[in-house]
């Protein structure tokens, strides 16, 4: 006679049955500008299918050899996407930018362990103080894809300023909002601005290490800025400033509501409830950042705002 | 210098049967007792504490030769005895593991309380009936060190023919051989197996 518990186990197994066979991130180099390539993440969380391929890497062909931003979330990403500029170009690997501590834009270091891997001092320091952490949780989200995967921490630091490589001229700007440091790129012989988490397009931002104040700054600074083409840390590329509009109102819209709900004298369920209007609704991923955003922030503008308040008996 | 230290690193690892590093002290990853206690998701040694590594495909033929006990040791939340409810495993996912396997949890930790000790003895003599020479093979998910404690604390208790399958279910899947869903083997408080 057939248990109860079998049959449910059964059916369970055909509606989750994982997916078989050998796991491929499929990148495929996308050419913005002469050159220039981008490898486009998915507007999603980090899962088990996507392996964490939700972030944009990209790389330039120079004339002495190939500069490449961000590495990707795994060694496997890493491998991968190394692999697929050797499709493109023969010419040997110069150096690699991490642009900030995050996870998904450092673990594929591994794979360009043998060149230099350049980041700013404030991301060195971060990166060597929780890269580990972010290892071990990337194991958690993606699980099999992070296999063989260990923290290798940036060995050159960059000042910030004018770097002439390969006929190209890029300028290496510091900025800071989305985490401590932000190493956003301008290549000023193409017009291309790889903006980093700075500006996240059509997918909300995040804010684990946010100084949201500086961030709003920063992005006032950087659509000064005479680019041609905007690279997002996450979302499509685009050839105007609309994705730097788009995140400056996120962020505001963030703080108003934060700041309206602590006055009032919501609590954080009240506030992980509250209603959003459809221009921030549609950014893909909002429901699940916006509850990070609230776990992050409201605490701090919580305390800010009641420390003005007073008891009153009556 | 980097290159040196990774062959470093290699050399002391194969050389030793212990996992070193070249890169720092490790004292806070592993007990006195020489089980790692941290980071458990992390990428593994080339050698088992005890006994053979294998590849999927020497699992393959070995499953084919023979019977191996095929002991999955995946962790999952353990929910402690209350006055309402007694102790039972809680997973959060349905666990897929390889046919024909037995899943006792979180026997992988570097650290075992009395109970967690006596589930995984009792466990082995009722599957073995007290064959220490019965093939065992070990395993988990990938770079997974509980699968390594595993094999060290089974050869511990006098096993003396053990298998370190470090691919576990994802190396097993990765070659695209079927899974199977697992469920784990049932506790009680004193860590002996209830029958159903």
């Amino acid at each position: 006679m057939i248990q109860l518990r079998t049959v449910v186990v059964l059916i369970l197994a055909l509606v989750f049955m994982p997916a078989w066979g050998a796991k491929d991130y499929r990148l495929k180099p996308v050419e913005i500008a002469p050159g220039t390539y981008v490898l486009l993440g998915e507007k999603a969380h980090f899962n088990f299918r996507n392996g964490g391929n939700i972030v944009n890497t990209g790389f330039i062909v120079t004339d002495a050899g190939v500069v490449v931003i961000d590495s990707g979330p795994s060694r496997f990403y890493g491998e991968q996407l190394r692999q697929a500029i050797g499709k493109i170009t023969e010419k040997p690997i110069l150096k690699l930018f991490n642009t900030h501590l995050h996870p998904d834009h450092i673990l594929g270091n591994q794979a360009f362990e043998d060149i230099p891997i350049a980041a700013l001092a404030g991301t060195i320091d971060a990166i060597r103080d929780q890269g580990e952490s972010f290892n071990d949780n990337m194991y958690r989200l993606v699980g099999p894809w992070m296999a063989g995967t260990r923290v290798v921490v940036p060995t050159e630091t960059v000042q910030p300023g004018v770097l002439e490589i390969g006929g190209h001229r890029l300028q290496l700007i510091e900025m800071h909002g989305h985490s401590h440091a932000d190493l956003v790129i301008l290549d000023q012989t193409t017009g291309v601005l790889f903006a980093a988490d700075v500006v996240f397009h059509g997918r909300t931002p995040t804010t684990p290490h946010a100084d949201v104040a500086r961030w709003l700054k920063a992005l006032n600074k950087l659509s000064k800025l005479d680019f041609k083409i905007l690279v997002p840390g996450h979302g499509d590329v685009v050839a105007d400033a609309r994705p730097v509009v788009q995140t400056q109102d996120y962020l505001q819209w963030l703080m108003s509501s934060l700041i309206v709900a602590a006055e009032q004298g919501m609590t954080m369920a009240e506030v992980l409830q509250l209603d959003a209007p459809p221009s921030i609704t549609q950014l893909a991923v909002f429901p699940e950042e916006y509850q990070r955003s609230v776990v992050h922030l409201f605490p701090e503008i919580e305390a800010k705002v009641l420390g003005r308040g007073r008891v009153v008996q009556e | 210098m980097r290159g040196l230290l990774v062959a470093m690193t290699m050399i002391c690892n194969t050389l030793l049967m212990l996992p070193c590093s070249a890169y720092g002290s490790d004292d806070s990853l592993f007990s006195s007792q020489g089980y790692r206690i941290d980071r458990y998701r992390a990428p593994l040694p080339e050698n088992p504490p005890a006994g053979k590594r294998l590849d999927t495909h020497q699992l393959v033929e070995m499953m084919q030769r023979e019977d191996p006990l095929l002991l999955d040791v995946q962790a999952v939340t353990l929910r402690p005895e209350t006055e309402e409810f007694g102790i039972a495993w809680l997973p959060s996912r349905q666990r897929w593991h390889i046919p024909g396997s037995v899943w006792l949890p979180n026997v992988g930790y570097g650290q075992l309380d009395s109970r967690m000790h006596a589930y995984l003895e009792n466990n082995l003599v009722r599957l073995t009936q007290g064959n220490k020479e019965r093939a065992l093979v070990l395993y988990c998910v990938v770079d997974c060190w509980m699968s390594w404690n595993a094999v060290k604390r089974v050869a511990a208790l006098g096993y003396r023919n053990l298998y370190w399958y470090p691919g576990g279910s994802d190396g097993w899947q990765e070659a695209g051989l079927e899974l199977v869903p697992g469920v784990p083997v049932p506790i009680d408080g004193l860590g002996n197996y209830l029958a159903h």
